[in-house]
């Protein structure tokens, strides 16, 4: 999963970013308005955490932009201003969610996983395939009510394939995913981590669709 | 509002005594101009009166003597005839000086000197007479009437105290006049001192004035544009209050997440290194509540939240929020949260029946920090209470009054240090680390707001502490 974190304090905007990478995530900060805009037009994020003062232009200026061009993807608002008007200002200009400074990471995290579950219209936190679910809050995965130890990026892959509910994700879609800005990418590092996911869950959790990419299978561990 | 001080002079003091006197001194001067012709009119009429009186006599003299032929004239006598008193008195001489008659009220004496005919004064052992004296034509008899002044100034002494006795009469009214005609002159300006009298930090309005003299209307217009200059600094004040939230809350938010994430990327941690980073976060928490009750405080302070139109308050539901949100910590603290509602104390009088207006947000602050207090103060394991009571006022029959109280059975206050608690950064403990000193200085000022008073009392059986706020509102018929 990508998020996008538009922060201009280096203060708050670098300790979210590495909190957040350390959850699974592949997070790209920007700093400026700009860049987020750039940035909302060439990737495809999961969830989008906006500071309203930005130094080249307002937030709600950012948000208005977004929402203009089509893009439905949940914004959460990092804001200091608490007052009701300003949070009825904010959700009513396109924002899905807001949390007042000073913020708490985890509850940081809480709200991103809630704003992820609602854009898939689930309503419910645990994800099932088969005999394999996963916990996004505790970020585990059990086969058979048995936990299962995964990798930072094992658990982010599963998570992204469970999500989409049998959509398929070319491996590029999974690098995208996994990855943020200047993070190296091997070669064949996808198949390396569906390989050991295979092996850790049952070969049925991914089924390989020729061609295009990855799909959750039916999870049937054999 | 404070009175103009009695050094200062009043205008319309000083108006209506300057009014008062031109009048007065107009009324005075044509009172001597009245007084001085009249009487220069009189003494002419009462010379007319001698000079024709003389001529009756001396024409009445001359014909007895020519018909009685006799050198004595019958002796009447002028008084007894009457039988009234006569301030007229008069002497017949002839040409050889001798006295032939004279009138009872007559010495023998001339009464004027013999040889000088016409208008003369005389004084007489101290009486100033007015005499005529007139020779017939025939130059044999002589005849001098005498008039004493006292008679004339008897008249004009009259005469001067009807008038005197008439501007008695008149002053009053006069004065009334004036002070009436003042007063209609200055009642648009104390229409103003009213009108911005009523103005306060709670009603900062624009003074609205029609038919205003030219004279004050630029007063206003001053007044109106300083009043302008003042809603401009509310609103900066109100724009500056966030700004500083935001500039403050921003760094701390950056140390915060810090801590989280060495928190997190130094796991597993051992006791101490836990311990510090918990501190750490605790000493982020304080200083975010701090600048939570700072905001507030000056929300209240600031007229800006004055300014906003006071709501409808319903208590029931204010305490229900409150409770919602502290439940949690009083749960930790297994301390019970009661609402009672005293319904049933007066005359069935329902918290409904009355009618209680204010700012929900301001009491909702107020209620939530002496609860939260009463938790947070409290050793582990008791309970709070928050006791709503309706009273019938007892200075007006159509108000009603709602006590609202926050009673605990906690560790309490000392009595000698009730009075200080609403000051700004008290605190009861100051080794305790908890708690900014701001809580109940916020009670305490959201409680002004409303006009009221926070009271401190005892809390629950004698133990504790109890926090009790009275607000008044108009009962519903």
């Amino acid at each position: 999963m990508r998020l996008l974190l538009i922060e201009d304090d280096p203060l708050i905007g670098k300790a979210t970013q590495h909190f957040l990478v350390s959850e699974g995530y592949a997070v790209d900060w920007v700093t400026t308005g700009s860049d987020a805009l750039l940035s909302v037009r060439t990737h495809e994020y999961a969830t989008i955490l906006l500071d309203l003062g930005l130094p080249d232009m307002d937030g709600h200026e950012v948000l208005g932009k977004i929402r203009r061009s089509g893009i439905t993807t949940p914004i959460l608002i990092l804001t200091a201003r608490e007052a009701v008007s300003d949070r009825i200002y904010n959700l009513d200009s396109g924002a899905d969610d807001f949390i007042i400074k000073p913020f708490d990471l985890h509850e940081v995290c809480a709200r991103i996983r809630v704003a992820i579950r609602r854009a898939q219209g689930r309503a419910e936190e645990c994800l099932q395939v088969g005999a394999v679910s996963l916990l996004p809050s505790r970020r585990m995965a059990l086969v058979n009510e048995i936990e299962i130890s995964l990798t930072r990026r094992e658990y982010m892959i599963l998570y992204t394939l469970m999500s989409g509910e049998g959509k398929v994700f070319s491996r590029s879609q999974l690098e995208e995913a996994l990855y943020g800005w200047g993070e190296e990418v091997e070669s064949n590092s996808i198949e390396v981590h569906v390989h050991n996911l295979r092996k850790k869950l049952g070969k049925k959790i991914i089924e390989t669709v020729h061609g295009i990419g990855y799909k959750t299978g039916s999870g049937v561990s054999e | 509002m404070t009175q103009p001080s009695s050094s200062k002079w009043s205008l319309r003091q000083r108006l209506t005594a300057m009014l008062f006197s031109l009048v007065l001194s107009l009324w005075g001067l044509s009172a001597a101009v009245i007084y001085v012709q009249a009487e220069n009119e009189s003494q002419e009429l009462f010379d007319m009166a001698i000079s024709e009186t003389a001529s009756l006599l001396l024409f009445l003299s001359e014909h007895e003597l020519l018909e009685v032929g006799d050198n004595k004239i019958a002796g009447h006598d002028y008084a007894e005839q009457t039988g009234t008193e006569h301030y007229l008195s008069f002497q017949l001489w002839d040409t050889n000086g001798t006295l032939r008659y004279r009138s009872a009220n007559a010495p023998n004496n001339p009464l004027a000197p013999l040889t000088e005919e016409g208008f003369g004064w005389k004084n007489n052992d101290g009486e100033i007479i007015r005499t005529f004296n007139l020779l017939d034509s025939n130059k044999l008899l002589r005849i001098i009437v005498a008039e004493p002044l006292v008679h004339r100034q008897e008249i004009s002494a009259h005469f001067f105290g009807g008038l005197f006795l008439f501007s008695l009469v008149l002053l009053p009214v006069g004065y009334l006049g004036v002070r009436l005609i003042v007063s209609k002159a200055f009642s648009p300006v104390k229409r103003c001192v009213d009108e911005v009298n009523r103005l306060d930090s709670r009603n900062l309005n624009q003074i609205d004035f029609n038919d205003l003299p030219q004279e004050i209307e630029p007063l206003l217009h001053a007044l109106n544009s300083a009043i302008k200059r003042i809603q401009a600094g509310v609103v900066r004040e109100k724009r500056f209050t966030a700004d500083a939230a935001h500039e403050l809350r921003t760094p701390l938010a950056g140390v915060k997440a810090n801590v989280q994430l060495l928190q997190k990327i130094s796991a597993p941690l051992n006791t101490t290194q836990q311990e510090v980073m918990e501190d750490a976060l605790e000493g982020v928490d304080r200083c975010s509540r701090m600048i939570n009750q700072l905001l507030a405080l000056s929300k209240s302070d600031s007229l800006a939240a004055k300014l906003a139109p006071q709501e409808v308050l319903d208590i029931r539901k204010i305490i229900s929020d409150v409770f919602i949100l502290e439940r949690v910590r009083a749960e930790a603290k297994d301390v019970s949260l009661t609402l009672s509602m005293d319904d049933s104390s007066q005359q069935s009088l329902k918290l409904e029946s009355i009618v209680l207006k204010g700012y929900p947000t301001a009491i909702e602050l107020l209620i939530r920090n002496l609860v939260n207090n009463a938790i947070t103060y409290h050793r582990n394991h008791g309970s709070v209470i928050v006791r709503v009571q309706c009273l019938l006022s007892t200075e007006n029959s159509c108000q009603g009054k709602v006590r609202i109280s926050v009673l605990d059975d906690g560790l309490g206050i000392p009595e000698n240090q009730r009075a200080q608690i609403f000051n700004r950064f008290f605190r009861v403990n100051p080794n305790q680390t908890r708690g900014s000193g701001l809580g109940l200085s916020i009670c305490h000022e959201v409680a002004e707001l409303h006009g009221t008073k926070i009271t401190v009392t005892d809390g629950i059986n004698g133990q504790g502490v109890g926090f009790v706020l009275e607000l008044t509102g108009e009962l519903t018929q």
